[in-house]
């Protein structure tokens, strides 16, 4: 607009530079300005900007869309998680109880529901950071979180891709997550998509994914994994090699299962200890090669120096299913593992079979490996390796540790440390009963740290369903709860909320 | 219990109470819940050997809490008040106990000492204490009166003195030059000229159009001058949008009686501004019957608490009082007529024309005016750059004032398809407060 143009241009400048010349108009604007005082150049100009200020400001057009609009997001069969739910998400992404937002976001999957629409941008956002939650996030967002996504490249993780194109154009933390998650669903298309682009990965790269075959193991992988036996890397050879030691049927296990039944015996002699047998090469590495099975070789610049043929056996030992041995021998692994303690070679036995005990998840193995190490004063106990046991064995251990010594908590410690999913009603009564017990028996109150940051972790497992019956009848009379109260807020005020969130996706669920 | 928990955390002071809410809003935290129609109350342990009572009336909603928390209201309140909205079931219907029945009985004395006060201020005082009291306030005003027109001289002058250096140089002005002639007119007794100059400061580093900007504030400010200067031969009413712009304000008790409006008003959203020395939240309503906006500002000094008469998102049927202006937006609550209910839709303006026209209509009437509501039906959130848009039915794009979490939110909310937003309209852009999708309010400031 021309008049608006020189009075800006006037303004720029400064009316002592720049005279403003207001041309006559027609129309009403111009009777306007025509009676703006001419001498005053301030004023004019003042005047004149208010006017022309308003009547552009009153004129505004705004531009119309040229753009097609986007298209719309599909509707959604899931229902909108309630306000309570959308509540407990915005605290979780705020920081508070974020430790249990992978609970809410299984809980709001398995009851169908998805989050509402306007706490998505803020999980969307969380998803970036938390890469180990995406799959999670994914699953609830919705067709509306998908929507969104594709509009944001920074949430392009919640989208529904194509396997095969994240997989030949994702980056290695995304194809790592889609190899890991194909391998719990399909192992089958897991293995035949890493085989498309085998040949072009990295060293590095072929170990890690490699490694995820320990999900979804099964013969049908075998001809793979003979492969990558003979991969030049060392690391994939090794990777290969566990892998293939898992799978009992295998040739290469039972090769290796041949050879170890050529130079190990199990011996029970009418007085004593029964014992396993070792008679040994010379060259026992070389003697493994010549058989085609390598091993890693011992570590040199140790300060514990370890021998050949012990390295060689303890290799072998741990190349082996646990459980071949006590088919092999009809003995149970408490008999056997004692027999490997009496041999010469003990060292080697005892770390072949907690590695082999480890790597098949063997819970019979597991239990006996814990129970010799913690009935014996000798050995360091082995009590890390419950977190291979399955849920079921944990929790009947943890329950019996509690029953048996209820009075010492303790024991039981390390096993419920190690229980990190859901307890039962049996087992999270007898836990808060023994805390309760041993806070009201203390006769200080000195701090019991490891209970104390225990409870912290029992919250997160402990039935949430119970918890009023949980969160009552703790001892505030003893002359230890000082030094409690705090630990036991915090429990409560976590399970509290646990129960909560669950109980506001339960309850949207009957209101339908 | 008609108040959702988002409704409820927007009541919080601050972040720090609205998180410190959400963990007390478990029924684990309190002993003795009870309800009745009216309120709700419970006891909550803190760190005291005597628990906190606390209670809440919920017609208003008003809140008592036993503690020494200076917030308002405090976390304890915002607890029981949000475990209630999220599980009805934690508390009995039982009769009040004596604390809680002892404060709500109060409230009932309150309202009635006030509504005895306001008859009796409505009879006539006796002539002397009338012409004693005109004599005193004429003073008051006359001497104010001069001081205001001394300051917008100086203002004046110095406004002339902008434009004929040019407003290029602005750039190169310190903070002080802007700073300097707001607090002398501060001095003056003419606040709002002050904060619009004090605004003035910040456009020469606002980026492209800073100068178109600046001219447009600065020409407003003279036309409010020449205005002034001539305010005797203005209608009334321009008298009054002149002398509010300039910095006069009104008391309740000063507006006249038939500025009353009753109507159902609808609660369109809530924004709180300013943090340390004095808050102000401004809400906004819309006449359901009257079709016409309302704003209710209230304001909280340190230690004191913001009011609580209307939640985002629900209608209430109240008598609500317009302050004079030609086009009277500001209002405050006279009289609740019902308790509030929840408000499932709005009903706005349906195309952007519809808003502008008005928007133009609202300028000749009171070209000071700063924004105006602005409910819009049917528009999609879209995205242009990093610049976020409201597009209406008929594909006209209405810029958005909103970071990018804001912008995705909204369009979260619309998935595509059309939603009512609603906003602070400034004449170019449009500040998003609230969004109705799907029949569920969402409010967006809080």
């Amino acid at each position: 607009m021309q008049v608006w143009d020189d009075i800006l241009a006037t303004a720029v400048v400064g009316t002592e530079q720049r005279d403003l010349k207001l041309a006559a108009r027609e129309d009403e604007l111009g009777s306007l300005l025509a009676q703006i005082d001419h001498t005053d150049r301030e004023g004019t100009l003042l005047s004149a900007a208010s006017v022309l200020t308003l009547y552009r400001s009153a004129g505004i057009a705004p531009p119309v869309e040229t753009h097609p609009m986007p298209e719309v997001c599909y509707q959604d069969d899931a229902i909108r998680g309630s306000q309570a739910s959308g509540q407990h998400l915005a605290s979780m992404l705020d920081g508070e109880f974020r430790e249990v937002l992978p609970e809410w976001l299984a809980a709001m999957n398995k009851a169908r529901q998805r989050v509402p629409e306007e706490h998505l941008p803020a999980l969307l956002d969380h998803g970036r950071v938390d890469i180990s939650l995406r799959r999670m996030i994914a699953a609830v967002v919705g067709e509306r979180g998908e929507w969104l996504a594709a509009q944001n490249p920074e949430w392009y993780y919640a989208m529904r891709k194509d396997e095969k194109d994240v997989w030949e154009t994702g980056g290695r933390e995304e194809r790592l997550l889609l190899l890991e998650h194909l391998r719990t669903i399909d192992p089958t298309k897991a293995r035949e998509l890493l085989a498309t682009t085998w040949p072009q990965e990295s060293a590095k790269d072929r170990v890690v994914f490699l490694e995820k075959f320990a999900t979804g193991l099964n013969s049908a992988d075998e001809p793979f994994l003979n492969e990558a036996l003979h991969d030049r890397s060392v690391e994939v050879r090794r990777a290969a090699r566990t892998l293939l030691a898992g799978l009992p049927t295998s040739n290469f296990s039972r090769r290796l299962q041949a050879l170890a039944h050529q130079i190990l015996s199990f011996k029970k002699p009418l007085i004593g200890k029964a014992r396993i047998e070792v008679s040994l090469p010379e060259d026992p590495i070389a003697w493994l090669k010549a058989n085609d099975i390598e091993i890693d070789l011992p570590p040199r610049n140790t300060t514990q120096s370890v021998g050949p043929k012990a390295w060689a056996l303890k290799e072998m030992i741990s190349l082996i299913p646990v459980a071949h041995w006590n088919e092999l021998w009809k003995r149970t692994p408490i008999e056997i593992i004692r027999a490997g303690d009496e041999s010469e070679w003990r060292e080697s036995f005892a770390l072949g079979f907690v590695a082999a005990a480890r790597r098949d998840r063997d819970p019979d193995w597991i239990e006996a490996l814990v129970f010799v190490t913690a009935t014996d004063p000798k050995q360091p106990p082995l009590t890390e390796l419950v977190a291979y046991l399955p849920a079921a064995r944990l929790e009947a251990l943890s329950f019996d540790a509690l029953k048996s010594e209820s009075a010492e908590l303790h024991s039981a410690l390390p096993l419920l440390m190690a229980h990190r999913r859901a307890w039962s009603d049996q087992l999270s009564r007898a836990v808060v009963r023994s805390v309760k017990k041993r806070i009201s028996t203390a006769n200080d109150n000195i701090a019991d740290w490891q209970t104390k940051a225990a409870l912290k972790q029992f919250a997160r497992y402990v039935s949430p369903a119970l918890y009023d019956e949980l969160a009552s009848g703790w001892p505030t009379e003893s002359v230890a709860w000082s030094g409690w109260s705090k630990g036991v807020d915090a429990f409560q005020t976590l399970l509290a909320f646990r129960r909560d969130m669950h109980r506001a996706i339960s309850e949207k669920e009957q209101n339908l | 219990m008609n108040y959702s928990a988002e409704q409820i955390i927007a009541l919080a002071p601050d972040a720090a109470s609205a998180k410190a809410g959400r963990s007390l809003a478990t029924a684990s935290k309190w002993l003795n819940l009870g309800q009745d129609e009216r309120a709700v109350w419970g006891e909550c342990q803190g760190s005291g050997a005597k628990p906190y009572q606390t209670v809440i009336d919920l017609n208003e909603p008003a809140f008592k809490c036993s503690c020494p928390s200076r917030k308002f209201p405090c976390k304890h309140a915002l607890g029981l008040f949000l475990l209630i909205a999220n599980q009805p079931s934690a508390a009995n219907t039982v009769t009040a106990p004596a604390w809680a029945a002892e404060w709500l009985s109060k409230r009932d004395q309150q309202a009635q000492r006030r509504s005895e006060a306001a008859k009796k201020a409505g009879e006539e005082p006796d002539e002397a204490t009338l012409a004693r009291r005109a004599s005193q306030k004429t003073k008051r005003s006359l001497d104010r009166e001069a001081k205001v027109v001394a300051g917008l001289k100086e203002l004046e002058l110095w406004l002339r003195d902008l434009v004929r250096h040019g407003l290029a140089a602005a750039q190169t002005r310190s903070f002080d030059y802007w700073e300097q002639m707001a607090a002398r007119l501060i001095d003056a007794q003419a606040p709002g000229v002050a904060r619009r100059v004090r605004d003035l400061s910040r456009l020469p580093q606002s980026g492209d159009g800073w100068i178109e900007q600046l001219l447009a504030r600065v020409s407003s400010l003279f036309l409010l001058l020449k205005a002034y200067e001539r305010i005797e031969t203005l209608s009334a009413a321009t008298q009054a949008d002149v002398r509010t712009a300039i910095g006069w304000t009104y008391t309740e008790d000063e507006l006249p009686e038939e500025n009353v409006v009753t109507d159902e008003w609808h609660v369109l959203g809530q924004r709180t501004t300013g943090e340390e020395l004095l808050r102000v939240r401004r809400t906004w309503l819309w006449g359901k019957r009257t079709a016409r906006g309302a704003l209710v500002l209230d304001f909280a000094a340190p230690g004191q608490h913001l009011a609580l008469d209307f939640l985002p998102g629900t209608a209430n049927e109240a008598e609500v009082i317009f302050y004079p202006s030609n086009y009277p937006l500001r209002a405050a609550l006279k009289k609740r007529l019902n308790p509030s209910r929840s408000l499932k839709d709005l009903s706005g303006y349906s195309t952007s024309d519809q808003l502008l026209t008005t928007y133009a209509d609202v300028l000749a009437l009171n070209p000071w005016l700063e924004a105006i509501p602005a409910p819009l039906e049917t528009v999609v959130p879209v995205r242009r750059g990093e610049q976020w848009f409201a597009s209406d039915s008929n594909g006209r794009l209405l810029s958005l004032r909103s970071e990018s979490t804001l912008g995705w939110k909204l369009l979260a909310l619309s998935g595509g398809y059309p939603i009512t937003i609603f906003g602070e309209w400034n004449g170019q852009s449009l500040l998003p407060i609230s969004a109705w999708a799907d029949g569920r309010h969402v409010e967006l400031q809080s």
